[in-house]
């Protein structure tokens, strides 16, 4: 059977196929097709990160720009055996993300507007459901913005992500161990700062803590 | 069954698998008990929830972003197709500049050597000073006298006086050691300046030359005297002949 030159060049060509590397690869060649694929494989996650890492969308955009330029400018320092592209650019995002907390961090924020807080609409639930929806959100994404940067990038990278604990310990630069207990404490502090969301239970008995240290 | 065991098994557990049905038997009878650890349990599987909520409701990227990285794109992708025109542009400015700087370099080095402000000193001081006649040129270290018939003795005083004026030009050399015996210095002397061969050139003055008033010496008689030179022409020393 002879072999179809032109489909085998499509499926070539076609930047579905291809792998982040080559995307990257053809993007700092300047091929438009490429970054855009590459672009659109990315950009979620990383505005995703910076977003509820910063707790700002402004900085969130600026991040997600800033390092897909500097994907472009730094791409060649780029090794596949170092990991994949979407860790590397995850690199640069931490750095942008660690840069802009400190070059902000001699001002103090002002009270969010109110067409800042996004508003979620659904037709399966009420009105009320939703507004009850959209200030738990508010509430949480604010308390993620309150913890300490590593606790507040092991919960993003892991609960808001959806990464794996390895993924996010190779995202993070350091080991599983470490993600794990960096979640435990943010999980801890997370769970104070939303406790009068909590209600209290009536058909738990107190029994004291004493009983429970066993 | 403990507390601590209890704990454990949430912290273990990735993405809030807090679903009583993946407890043991023994954890659920725990549970039963203790109410600090269904407390614990209840947080947890509550803040679970909110970030389940949280992840299910994620920020849209917005479109302005989309233009707005695209747009950087293409500036990048334009600049670096119009790099080498602007590299070539900056390369023949950076010739331009290196051959004029190569061109003055040369210039200063042939007008430094061609013209050197000491020899065109020396040339203009040559011209002026009184011509010297030159007797006889000797080999280094070696003087001749003149024959005695030839030579007139000046006065003493003349002598002095002319001693005096010698060494008042000669005041700033310190090192007459490095001049053959009876040479008085006429200019500063030290290893570098005074070492090497010299010769030794018979001249013969007039008084007036000297500065001697005409009535301190015969005007008709002249006065002789070595003068120690350099390789490079320049006097060293001079020593009058009796």
């Amino acid at each position: 059977m002879k072999a179809q030159p032109h489909a085998v060049e499509t499926e070539m060509n076609n930047p579905d196929s291809r792998s982040d590397a080559e995307l990257l690869r053809l993007s700092i060649e300047g091929d438009e097709s490429a970054f855009l694929r590459l672009y659109e494989r990315l950009k979620r996650n990383i505005f995703r990160y910076a977003y509820y890492v910063t707790a700002s969308k402004p900085a969130a955009e600026e991040i997600t720009q800033e390092v897909f330029m500097a994907l472009l400018n730094q791409g060649g320092n780029y090794r596949e055996q170092q990991g994949d592209v979407a860790g590397f650019a995850f690199g640069i995002a931490k750095n942008l993300v660690r840069r802009i907390r400190r070059r902000e961090q001699g001002y103090e924020c002002l009270p969010p507007e109110e067409s800042a807080i996004p508003i979620l609409v659904s037709e399966a639930d009420s009105v009320a459901e939703q507004v009850v929806r959209n200030e738990l959100i508010d509430r949480v994404q604010t308390a993620i913005a309150s913890l300490p940067l590593h606790y507040r990038e092991a919960v993003v990278v892991c609960d808001l992500c959806g990464l794996s604990y390895t993924e996010a310990a190779a995202r993070l630069r350091c080991s599983v161990g470490t993600i794990r207990s960096r979640l435990n404490r943010g999980h801890s502090l997370l769970a104070r700062k939303l406790k009068p969301l909590q209600k209290p239970r009536a058909d738990v008995g107190l029994t004291g803590t004493e009983g429970c240290l066993i | 069954m403990s507390c601590q065991q209890i704990r454990q098994h949430v912290e273990d557990s990735q993405d809030g698998d807090l679903d009583l049905r993946s407890f043991s038997a023994g954890m659920v009878a725990h549970l039963n008990v203790c109410a600090e650890c269904k407390h614990f349990i209840g947080q947890r599987r509550e803040l679970a929830l909110s970030l389940w909520r949280v992840r299910e409701s994620p920020p849209e990227v917005p479109t302005t972003l989309d233009a707005a990285v695209l747009r950087a794109f293409r500036k990048r992708v334009a600049g670096h197709r119009r790099e080498p025109t602007a590299l070539r542009k900056t390369t023949d400015r950076v010739a331009i500049f290196s051959y004029s700087a190569a061109l003055l370099a040369v210039a200063a080095v042939i007008l430094i050597l061609l013209l050197p402000g000491r020899k065109r000193a020396q040339r203009i001081e040559a011209a002026q000073a009184p011509q010297p006649i030159v007797a006889n040129q000797l080999p280094a270290s070696l003087s001749r006298s003149a024959p005695e018939g030839e030579i007139k003795q000046a006065s003493l005083e003349a002598h002095k006086k002319l001693d005096k004026h010698i060494s008042r030009r000669g005041a700033i050399a310190d090192n007459h050691s490095l001049l053959p015996s009876g040479f008085t210095s006429l200019m500063y002397c030290d290893r570098l300046s005074c070492a090497g061969d010299m010769e030794i050139v018979r001249v013969q003055l007039s008084p007036s030359m000297l500065g001697l008033q005409p009535g301190e010496t015969d005007a008709a008689e002249t006065i002789r005297a070595d003068v120690l030179v350099g390789a490079d022409g320049i006097a060293r020393g001079i020593r009058l002949d009796q």
